[in-house]
């Protein structure tokens, strides 16, 4: 805007300012009495309305009411009832903010009736707003605001009517956006449109008129029009096609010879007899999703119980590259010529070794490599020894399978260092 | 000329034909990570000449691929779908089709209400369970949820349906084009529409072993494989030589397999290459509880409660017995255990053991109850007590 245009806020110390804000005090002042601070709005619709009688009586006679007992006739006479607000009360709080005087009769001031002009016009604003669905109360607050712009920045105030109106329109927009199919149902789609459209054009119109008076308008809030009315225009086009569907669908339906009332009707009176799930038996040609049974492999069931069970398990210790499966110095174990009689534990060493880790359950190790498994097995069976008895034992079948269902739970394999070999807990 | 396969596709396919952990369709993302194409034009032109088109329907609605199949046997006797999800189901596509507008659930619900005592219930569960099976999508809108039918449920309504439907509200009977015109679905003019095969309509020289298929597949779906007699009345051989050699002739070896299990019949997917793409038809919880059960039943008898495979979940999850619920639930709509209803006990069902056997790599002849003691003591040690000799 302009530089010349005069703005309230920028005034520091003037006793104009200071004489205004005492004003604006003194309404909320009578404003938060009247409606006992707030909680009760229909208390202030009364004092509003009795201050009007008031206003009105000097308006007609140019003389005021009869003080508290004449105002609460006029009140009861107008409206068929007593105020709910204390009549004394409030004349009380008004003469104590000098909106009234009080003598014979009761008179407005002329604060009091500036005050009270202000205060009715905010009613009749925020009436109008109120009244307008929650989907029309966007465009209505930006077109007031343009109407608005008008009586103040005509007289060299800077309102900030043009930018606020823009924003309402862009939130009306957004608004008609999100809910455009809610609009088109409620049949308002239309009319919201062609509203919003013809305001962005009645905002480019103030605009342009600013400008012919002399106004020079900054850059970005024309920017913010144009992008705004085109993203605006974009919606309205979405909308538009909405409304054609919509239209379209309920014209097709209107012209099927299937009455839809009574398919409704009766999905309605099938709802829990189970005769739809009949009818779809007999045509069988509902198509269902349906799924078979997999499996995985042995190595991933493995792994997932491992996984449930909070266990470790070494998937790469049955692909270990060239592990000595015995340190004996007398054979192999996987040659099977029992040709050794040592304790197992440098052979735990070994696997733990090539398996990388320092400490592992034993299941993880059996699991996958058989021999492995039948070496350990014996070694726990006969307390880490392996003989050559034992084994010549184990060769032979039953005796050595007696032994090895007798291990209990799960062995952890460790370091020499640390705990060597035990049964866990 | 030999038809050409793709692996990648079979894979896919394999993926849609088990289904996934969660019991939702398949995420159109992670059959495109499976196919390695974000474009899946090719892979579904490879699903309808595919042979698995011959039992199965692929439906992709823009998020999600669904592979369904249209069976009697599975609608009368265990259908995922209930009248009060169809009723709600037909309401909102042709209201959504009438208004052109999403669906808001207060409308749903209204419309219901006075159906029964409890249909506000009604209609909100029937709701939650189309959108599980994706036939409806919730559309975001500021006053509430709102639905929208889907092209899986658009496309899982066959015309037959729709047309005792309109012919039960109507009073008489309409023709096909009228009734599809209602539910403003499309056919192309001048082609005579055909409708998809049925379980007991295939026709052809094999109709026969289609239909054992086809029995196999529905049977295994639902958890009540058919047993070799009732496939052998089907086919008319005396044994399923002639059965197998037609799965095999057809290819259908690349997407699952025919088990034997005692004495039924079982369709089954090799699912290792989809646990390794991180594609889990059942969970490790799940397969846990399957293979500790399978022990279970072995050594103390059927059915298992709760109680007795709590232990596994004891000190490891907050709430052990809502996770033994939760996994026999994912096994039970995997058709791995069946589960008498509103008791906490439940069994493996012969998919389930066949399933297991096969993980372990249990052949027939083998020690089957030997094996899992074996296998149970290595696996579950500390959860093992066999009864008979008492040792643990």
């Amino acid at each position: 805007m302009d530089d010349t245009t005069r703005t309230v806020l920028g005034e520091e110390g003037s006793a104009a300012v200071d004489k205004t804000m005492a004003d604006l005090a003194d309404l909320a002042s009578f404003v938060n009495s009247a409606s006992d601070g707030g909680q009760s709005p229909r208390k202030l619709f009364d004092a509003v309305r009795l201050l009007l009688i008031i206003q009105e009586a000097e308006f007609r006679t140019g003389t005021g009411v009869g003080r508290q007992q004449g105002l609460r006739n006029r009140f009861r006479e107008q409206y068929g009832r007593d105020p709910m607000v204390d009549v004394g009360g409030l004349l009380g709080t008004a003469d104590r903010l000098s909106l009234i005087s009080r003598d014979w009769t009761v008179q407005l001031t002329s604060k009091g009736s500036r005050l009270l002009g202000t205060l009715f016009r905010v009613i009749l604003d925020w009436h109008g707003f109120h009244q307008k669905s929650d989907l029309e109360q966007l465009i209505y607050q930006s077109q007031r605001e343009l109407e608005m712009a008008d009586a103040y920045e005509n007289y060299g105030y800077q309102a900030d009517s043009l930018p606020r109106a823009l924003a309402f329109l862009e939130r009306g927009y957004r608004d008609l956006q999100s809910r455009l199919r809610e609009y088109i149902l409620e049949g308002l789609a239309m009319d919201q449109i062609s509203a919003l459209i013809a305001n962005y054009d009645r905002l480019q119109e103030a605009i342009a008129a600013k400008r012919v008076e002399g106004y020079e308008l900054t850059l970005p809030i024309i920017e913010r029009l144009e992008r705004s009315k085109a993203a605006a225009l974009r919606t309205a086009y979405e909308g538009m096609e909405g409304v054609l569907a919509h239209s379209t669908g309920r014209v097709r339906a209107e012209m099927s010879l299937i009455n839809k009332t009574r398919f409704y009707t009766y999905l309605q009176q099938q709802f829990a007899t189970g005769e739809l799930a009949d009818l779809a038996g007999r045509a069988g040609d509902v198509a269902l999703p349906v799924s078979i049974a997999a499996y995985p492999s042995a190595r991933q069931l493995e792994e997932s119980i491992a996984e449930t069970l909070g266990r470790t398990y070494l998937p790469g210790a049955s692909q270990l590259p060239g592990v000595e499966l015995s340190v004996s110095a007398e054979g192999r174990l996987d040659e099977e010529d029992y040709a050794f009689d040592e304790d197992l534990r440098p052979y735990v060493d070994r696997i733990l070794e090539a398996v990388g880790v320092r400490k592992t359950r034993e299941s993880s190790i059996l699991a996958l490599q058989p021999s492995w498994s039948e070496a350990l097995m014996v070694a726990v069976g006969v307390g880490e020894l392996v003989t050559k008895e034992h084994l010549r034992v184990a060769a032979a079948g039953e005796t050595y399978q007696e032994e090895r269902f007798e291990l209990v739970g799960d062995l952890t394999l460790a370091r020499r260092e640390e705990d060597r070999h035990g049964e866990a807990p | 000329m030999a038809r050409r396969h793709n692996p990648r596709y079979d894979l896919a396919l394999r993926a849609l034909l088990c289904g996934t952990s969660s019991g939702r369709p398949t995420t159109r993302a992670r059959v495109e990570q499976l196919v390695g194409d974000s474009d899946l034009d090719g892979f579904l032109a490879y699903t309808r000449s595919c042979v698995l088109s011959r039992y199965f329907t692929v439906v992709e609605d823009g998020h999600y691929l669904t592979l369904s199949l249209a069976s009697r046997e599975l609608l009368q006797e265990d259908s995922p779908v209930s009248g009060e999800m169809l009723a709600v189901f037909l309401f909102i596509w042709k209201w959504h089709q009438d208004n052109a507008m999403p669906v808001a659930q207060g409308t749903v619900v209204e419309h219901f209400v006075g159906a029964s005592r409890s249909a506000s219930r009604s209609v909100r569960r029937a709701i939650d369970q189309l959108a599980a099976l994706k036939w409806i999508d919730e559309v975001t809108g500021t006053q509430g949820r709102t639905w929208v039918p889907t092209r899986s449920g658009t496309g899982a309504m066959g015309q037959r349906f729709l047309a005792l439907v309109v012919e039960s509200s109507q009073g008489r009977p309409f023709s096909t084009r009228e009734v599809l015109d209602f539910f403003g679905v499309s056919t192309p003019s001048g082609s005579t529409h055909v409708p998809p095969l049925t379980l007991f309509d295939t026709p052809a020289g094999h109709a026969r072993y289609d239909r054992a298929l086809r029995r196999i597949i529905v049977g295994t779906a639902t958890g009540r494989p058919p047993t070799l007699a009732a496939v052998a009345r089907i086919t008319g051989d005396p044994d399923t030589t002639g059965l197998a050699q037609y799965a095999a002739t057809l290819g259908l070896d690349r997407f699952f397999r025919l088990a034997v299990h005692d004495r039924y019949l079982l369709a089954l997917v090799e699912a290792s290459e989809l646990y390794s793409q991180n594609v889990a038809p059942v969970r490790a919880t799940a397969l846990t509880l399957a293979a500790y059960t399978w022990y279970l039943e072995e050594f103390h008898g059927r059915p298992v409660r709760y109680d007795q495979v709590e232990p596994l979940f004891v000190d490891r999850v907050a709430k052990p017995l809502r996770q033994v619920a939760l996994a026999v639930g994912v096994l039970a709509r995997r058709g791995w255990v069946k589960q008498p209803r509103g008791r906490k006990v439940f069994s493996l069902t012969p998919t389930g053991r066949e399933c297991l056997g096969r993980a372990l790599g249990l052949r027939p002849q083998d020690d089957h109850r030997e094996a899992l003691r074996e296998f149970a003591e290595i696996h579950f040690a500390g959860f093992c007590v066999h009864e008979e000799d008492g040792h643990s």
